[in-house]
């Protein structure tokens, strides 16, 4: 097989006199591309496991054995050595070198220095003194190489993010290293771990005995604690800002410029440190002299390709708890988490008691699944690539771009020149994305050309609310339509009858033609079988039909793959290996339908059963037209302009983001788009008619969806109730700024003697409030809930929105603002209302998920998946449906909401809301519960009275114009004196209510509707 | 008056007879050339009728630019009573207005004067500044058009009389080491010879003379883009000869902004944020052959740099064969048009 052509940029160099211009391998490609080699080198070895280790020890050591090795090879060149050749690696070596020595001399005054501080200062020398300094050497240079361009600076990088990445890649070494040390990751050598190949995955029973017999064994040797502290962020900030400003002060360039036939030279630094403006803000960056950025324009070192981002070679490690798993060495994470302590809490937690075992049984499964490449598919896209055109959605190796030209009057005209500096800079940045998509796509065929005659592996962990993604960023299943075209099973299984049906159907789906019946899919497959056959033999040089697929690199793949097996002497009994995938019609919304028991909405995304597909979209699309004839009729000629072209295309995208909580605005947005791209509608109009639009589209969803409607508010009023709450001990630190009656106490006595003792006026004998905060704003500090909940497998789910507080960390370099996430600081209640709908939905999903994973596994069939799309071998697929099903129902028949609701109120119940934070429609809604005490309702009429509480009439007149209104009235707040018996006798006030307890406004479940979600179970284009 | 689009943020003279004042201070008759006004912002158009009043061998033609659409009827009724006055419906901050105006054929008769033959005696602009970003931007992007020509200098040297907020006028002029020293005054007072054409209190208190209103009695330091800052009448007139040259204005712009990011600290400091081997042009600036008031201590703060100063870090800089060639990338959004004023 021919090898990856790799992405080359042109570089142009004097040679003789003369301009030579030739390609040249980005170094970062060219690294990955070694990488890779080891995977290839060692093939001939046997032991796999022992392979993946190799792959796996120190990327760091192996960086810089590389760079010795190419700076011994750059001297002993010397006399031929062309310094502008490639000077990148040359002067990354000579930093490294210098750098290495400045830090051992630098880290030991540190140490001398810190052993005579003051006991109570942070040191720094041991964090610095965990790897030997040309580690950190190295790591600092690499790590700042590979961050130019990022974050929006032009040729250099924004200096927090430059400091904190240095200062966790550090970290991340460290950890490796004494995971290493420690002989936990080497222990899967001879340890337990290694008989859970995936041959042995059918009993779940027999994993989770293991699995808990390896933790064990790892809990008696008790080395796992010391690993698993963190660093704080302050921490990585200044071990990264010492490392940086090393780097900063050692590395230089000589500089050299020809003018009017003098040639100046001058030794300048490689980085330096400056402020650039941002949005009214002064940024601290990074920038790189220019002799520097120019090597790096064309050419990013981008992240090392870490073994982290490659597929494995043996089957994950079983996840023992959240931070052990997959990968066999080094520190893993069951759950991607940013900067939430309160979720690794609670993870860690329900690890503890055992809740995670289905969701780690979950992962385990689809981390087992086997994949090959698709050597067949994977030739083409090398000959494409190769090729360097573009093609089926591979970027070209170069994009002929005409720069514009320089207008005469540019000088003078501040429009003209305005325009062409934009359309330079669109110029610009059009080259840098072809390069870096071309980058991306070489990952990939590199990634499959090393792996070609491998078996592979994709461990997965979950984002936060539970979604599974495999770990390797570059090639996996989950990623775009050439990665999925190039994976196949590694498993192969007999065709079938009702096999080769489905991989008919597949060809139908991938190629865009699955909003019609199966029978007419396979149809399909059969009335272009000359096509399906011209694709797969002459994919480049043929009729190339599989070029009109949504999907191409898929379709080609079906293609060859319906070929041979169609060829094959008896194609029942051929063998198959390529993924057939079932994807569920509008997922969020089926969840919802099946939730709100809506009938209506359960049979327009294919929960219930019919001879053909629904389609959501277009019957959404029907009823706004309906609604717009009916305007007409009622004298609003302008609509006519739209009537009649209200197409699926128009509506779809609000209808799909109408789960994820889509608001009238974004609605419109989208809207007014789809009306501006129909040509002819005049750009004023098209805003009214896209608020139009959008307004009606939203309401046939609310009537379409009625119980879903109910549940999305339900679930974004039971939000903004908790993320408003406090608990109980606190309440009293929000009155009086103490936190305990003791210590208000104390402070009363205090301030007392002071007045005594004093007897000047401006003691007031009261005990004043610690902090200069007003009873209001230490409210708001204290709402610091936010929302928690268990997926029906048990694994909790903290919503990470807090109001951003940032700390101020002096370093080396200069002052810097960051988030500490050790922080308390208070929720965002408006971000946890608005995500909490569509996180808990997507929880679900991603429940049904794992569930369907499980139960797969437990079959004995394959399973991979891409969110709401699952694939398996095309003899399973009916297999495959019936458990689909069987997992949505036992899902849906579990009682979610109530068991959500409970869980709140067992959380939260006694949680108290203030009393000032209740909107109008909250006291509406409570004065109307007949379960809610009469005193609790006759306190915030008082309470609520005092403010104001304006007539719910009156609030909502302003939103819907010329409707009528009556007033409800208010129960009339009783006279204190009579609410209370024996102790307002004394004509003692009650103070008026501040608090409610949580229970009383958490609202009671919308009603559901009357569809019985087991119906489901008959229906035919449910996952489809 | 009707409130409507695009009149936040902006105060509009309202008192008719310091409008007449104020056009009286403009000196549009002195020469006895018939003009052409171009008026920025005028609002409700009171400033506008007080330049009406003036005869048409004074004032021959006046360009109205104003978006706020709750501005347009009464300026409409303006423009139907005197056939000398032509409405733009667009801001004055869109340089596209400058060249359909042009286009359209309305500077057809205007003679295009060297900057050495004196005032332009047939153009003048008028106008206020509203409060708000953009228009401090258009401020320090008209100023600076001066070194190059661009723009209406075009036509040669044409006076500004702006009706704009106090602060904005603080930081125009201020001197030296004042905690007000800014890029913009750099620019202004390198390019343009101004003053106030009103005395300094002339038109307070603001709300007798200007609306909307503030608050009438403030304790606390207003906003500069708050409605209620005082407005100051200042005359602005492009120099002979500019300090700012059209060949190396890039490297000003460069310079200033870079440079005042931190305005306290020393130039010995300060002067490594241009450049990687920037500070090699300390040498040049402390070089004993420079006259006196060229040469900078090296201790010197940033804002404490005089004019004189700035031009011969500028010089140095200039002939410095390693300095950035990417300058315009650096300070990439100068020129930058944000379309938000069009709402």
């Amino acid at each position: 097989m021919e090898p990856v052509q790799p992405v080359q940029k042109e570089v142009i160099r004097l040679e003789d006199g003369v301009q030579i211009t030739e390609g040249q391998i980005p170094y970062n490609i060219q690294h990955m591309r070694d990488t890779l080699q080891q995977v290839l080198n060692n093939r001939s070895q046997s032991d796999l496991e022992k392979r993946q280790l190799d792959m796996e020890r120190t990327v760091y050591d192996f960086a810089k054995q590389r760079r010795e090795f190419e700076a011994r090879n750059l001297k002993d060149l010397k006399i031929n050595t062309n310094l502008t050749k490639e000077p990148l690696q040359q002067w990354m070596w000579q930093w490294y070198k210098l750098l290495k020595d400045r830090l051992a001399e630098d880290i030991k005054d540190i140490k001398e220095r810190e052993a005579n501080a003051k006991p109570d200062a942070v040191p720094l020398a041991p964090f610095l003194s965990c790897l030997t300094p040309d580690v950190l050497a190295s790591i600092t240079v690499m790590e700042v190489m590979s961050l130019p361009s990022s974050g929006g600076v032009e040729g250099g990088m924004k200096t927090t993010r430059a400091l904190l990445d240095v200062g966790k890649a550090v970290e991340a070494e460290y950890q490796a290293r004494i995971l290493r040390r420690n002989g936990l990751s080497d222990k899967a050598n001879n340890g337990p771990a290694r008989t859970m190949s995936h041959q042995s995955l059918s009993s779940l029973l027999d994993r989770r005995a293991q699995r808990e017999a390896i933790k064990s064994d790892a809990d008696k040797r008790k080395k796992r604690p010391e690993v698993l502290l963190e660093w704080s962020a302050p921490i990585r900030l200044k071990v990264g800002a010492f490392l940086v400003d090393h780097l900063v002060k050692i590395a230089k360039v000589e500089a050299s410029k020809t003018e009017n036939g003098i040639t100046h030279t001058q030794e300048q630094e490689a980085f330096y440190h400056c402020y650039e403006h941002m949005r009214g803000m002064k940024i601290g960056v990074i920038r790189l002299n220019r002799i520097v950025a120019e090597q790096l324009e064309h050419d990013p070192v981008t992240p090392l390709v870490h073994p982290r981002q490659l597929p494995m070679l043996v089957p994950p490690r079983p996840w023992l708890d959240p931070q052990d798993g997959g990968y066999l060495t080094g520190r893993a994470a069951a759950m991607r988490i940013r900067e939430c302590q309160e979720q690794k809490a609670h993870l860690d937690e329900a690890s503890r008691e055992g809740h995670l075992q289905h969701v780690f049984d979950g992962l385990d499964v689809l981390g087992s699944t086997p994949w090959v490449v698709n050597k067949e598919v994977f030739e083409v896209a090398l000959k494409v690539w190769n090729s360097g055109e573009e093609f089926a959605g591979l970027p070209p190796a170069s994009k002929n771009l005409k720069a514009p030209e320089r207008p005469v009057d540019y000088d003078t005209n501040l429009k003209t020149r305005t325009d062409y500096q934009h359309a330079i800079r669109e110029l610009e940045s059009q080259k840098r994305n072809n390069h870096s998509e071309r980058c991306a796509v070489n990952y990939k065929m590199d990634i499959a050309h090393a792996f070609r005659d491998e078996v592979m592996f994709f461990p997965h962990n979950l984002d936060f609310r539970g979604r599974a993604y495999p770990i390797p960023p570059h090639l996996s299943h989950i990623g775009d339509d050439l990665s999925r075209g190039l994976l196949k099973f590694a498993e192969r299984r007999r065709l079938g009858e009702r096999g080769l049906r489905w991989l008919k159907i597949h060809l139908a789906n991938v190629f865009g033609n699955d909003k019609i019946s199966m029978d007419a899919r396979e149809q399909f497959a059969m009335d272009h079988l000359e096509d399906i056959y011209d694709s797969a033999k002459n994919p480049l040089d043929g009729k190339k039909w599989w070029l009109k697929a949504d999907d191409p690199w898929q379709c080609l793949a079906t293609c060859m793959e319906l070929r041979t097996a169609l060829d094959s002497p008896n194609p029942i009994e051929y063998e198959s290996n390529l993924p057939v995938h079932q994807d569920g019609t509008c997922n969020g919304l089926q969840h919802y339908a099946a939730l709100g028991g809506d009938a209506v909405g359960a049979a327009q995304v294919n929960l219930d059963v019919a001879d053909r597909p629904s389609d959501v979209y277009s019957f959404v699309a029907r009823m706004v037209e309906e609604e717009i004839k009916k305007d007409i009729a009622q004298g609003h000629a302008d609509l006519a302009l739209i009537s009649g072209r209200v197409s699926r295309k128009v509506v779809k995208q609000t209808v799909m983001t109408t789960v994820y909580g889509v608001t009238m605005v974004g609605a419109r947005a989208q809207i007014e788009r789809q009306l501006r791209d129909l040509g002819d509608i005049h750009h004023e109009k098209c805003w009214s008619l896209a608020n139009y639009l959008a307004r009606k589209t939203l309401t046939c969803i609310g009537d379409l969806f009625k119980g879903a409607n109910g549940i999305q508010q339900w679930l974004s009023i039971a939000a903004r109730t908790i993320s408003r709450s406090v608990p109980e001990p606190r309440t009293h630190y929000c009155e009086t700024g103490y936190s305990t009656p003791e210590q208000l106490e104390a402070a009363a006595k205090k301030a007392a003697a002071k007045k005594a003792a004093s007897k000047s006026s401006d003691s007031t004998g009261v005990a004043k409030p610690l902090t200069k905060t007003s009873e209001t704003e230490r409210i708001r500090q204290e709402q610091m809930v936010s929302v928690i909940w268990s997926t029906p497998l048990g694994l909790p789910i903290v919503q990470p929105y807090r109001k951003t507080t940032r700390k101020q960390v002096k370093t080396n370099l200069q002052t810097v603002f960051i988030s500490d996430p050790n922080q308390r600081s208070a929720v965002s209640p408006r971000k946890q209302a608005s995500a909490f709908p569509p996180n808990f939905i997507h929880s679900l999903d991603a429940t049904h998920m794992l569930l369907t994973a499980i139960t797969m596994n437990k079959a004995g069939l394959a399973f991979a998946s891409v969110h709401d799309s699952y694939w398996t071998h095309p003899s399973c697929v009916d297999e495959m449906s019936g458990i689909i099903r069987e997992t949505f129902i036992k899902l849906h028949t579990e009682n979610i909401l109530e068991k959500l609701r409970g869980g709140f109120i067992e959380r939260y119940g006694n949680f108290k809301v203030p009393v000032e934070d209740l909107l109008d429609e909250d006291i509406d809604r409570v004065l109307g519960q007949s379960d809610v005490p009469e005193e609790i309702k006759q306190g915030i009429v008082e309470a609520t009275g005092q403010r104001g509480y304006k007539l719910r009439a009156q609030h909502v007149e302003d939103e819907y114009e010329g409707d009528l209104f009556v007033p409800r009235p208010l129960p009339l707040p009783k006279q204190a004196a009579s609410a209370e018996g024996s102790g307002a006798a004394e004509g003692a006030t009650v103070p008026p209510l501040r608090w409610v307890d949580l229970k009383y406004i958490l609202p009671p479940l919308p009603e559901r509707g009357d569809f019985d979600v087991s119906r489901t179970r008959q229906s035919q284009y449910f996952f489809s | 008056m009707k409130k409507g689009v695009g009149t936040s943020e902006r105060s509009y003279l309202f008192n008719p007879v310091a409008a007449r004042e104020l056009v009286e201070t403009y000196g549009l008759e002195e020469n006895g050339y018939p003009k052409i006004v171009l008026e920025t912002y005028p609002g409700p158009g009171v400033l506008t009728r007080a330049l009406l009043a003036l005869p048409r061998t004074t004032l021959k033609k006046l360009i109205v630019c104003e978006y706020g659409r709750g501005f347009h009827p009464d300026l409409e009724a303006l423009a139907a009573a005197d056939d000398r006055v032509h409405l733009v419906k667009e801001g004055a901050y869109y340089w596209t207005v400058y060249h359909e105006l042009e286009e359209q054929g309305h500077f057809a008769d205007l003679p295009r004067l060297d900057f050495n033959d004196g005032i332009h005696p047939n153009f003048r602009m008028v106008g206020h500044l509203p409060l708000n970003v953009l228009a401090a931007q258009w401020l320090s992007q008209i100023l600076r058009a001066i070194a190059d020509r661009a723009w209406m200098y075009a036509y040669g040297r044409v006076p500004i009389h702006l009706l704009i907020p106090e602060p904005q006028w603080q930081r125009v002029s201020a001197p030296p080491m004042s905690k007000d020293r800014c890029k913009l005054s750099i620019i202004a007072q390198a390019n343009a010879d101004f003053n106030l054409t009103l005395p300094q209190d002339y038109l307070k208190p603001y709300n007798s003379f200007f609306y909307p209103r503030g608050h009438d009695v403030t304790t606390k330091k207003l906003k500069d883009t708050a409605v209620g800052n005082n407005m100051m009448a200042v005359n602005f007139v492009p120099k002979i000869d500019p300090i700012i040259k059209s060949a190396d204005s890039d490297e000003w712009d460069f310079l200033t902004r870079q440079l005042f990011v931190n305005k306290t600290l020393s130039l010995e400091k300060s002067i490594s944020y241009l450049a990687p081997g920037a500070s090699i042009l300390l040498e040049h600036v402390t070089d004993p052959k420079l006259p006196l008031e060229a040469q900078i201590p090296i201790k010197t703060p940033i804002r404490g740099l005089t004019v004189e100063q700035w031009r011969s870090l500028a010089n140095a800089f200039s002939k410095w064969p390693f300095k950035p060639d990417n300058i315009k990338a650096l300070t990439n959004d100068e020129w930058k048009e944000i379309k938000v004023e069009r709402k």
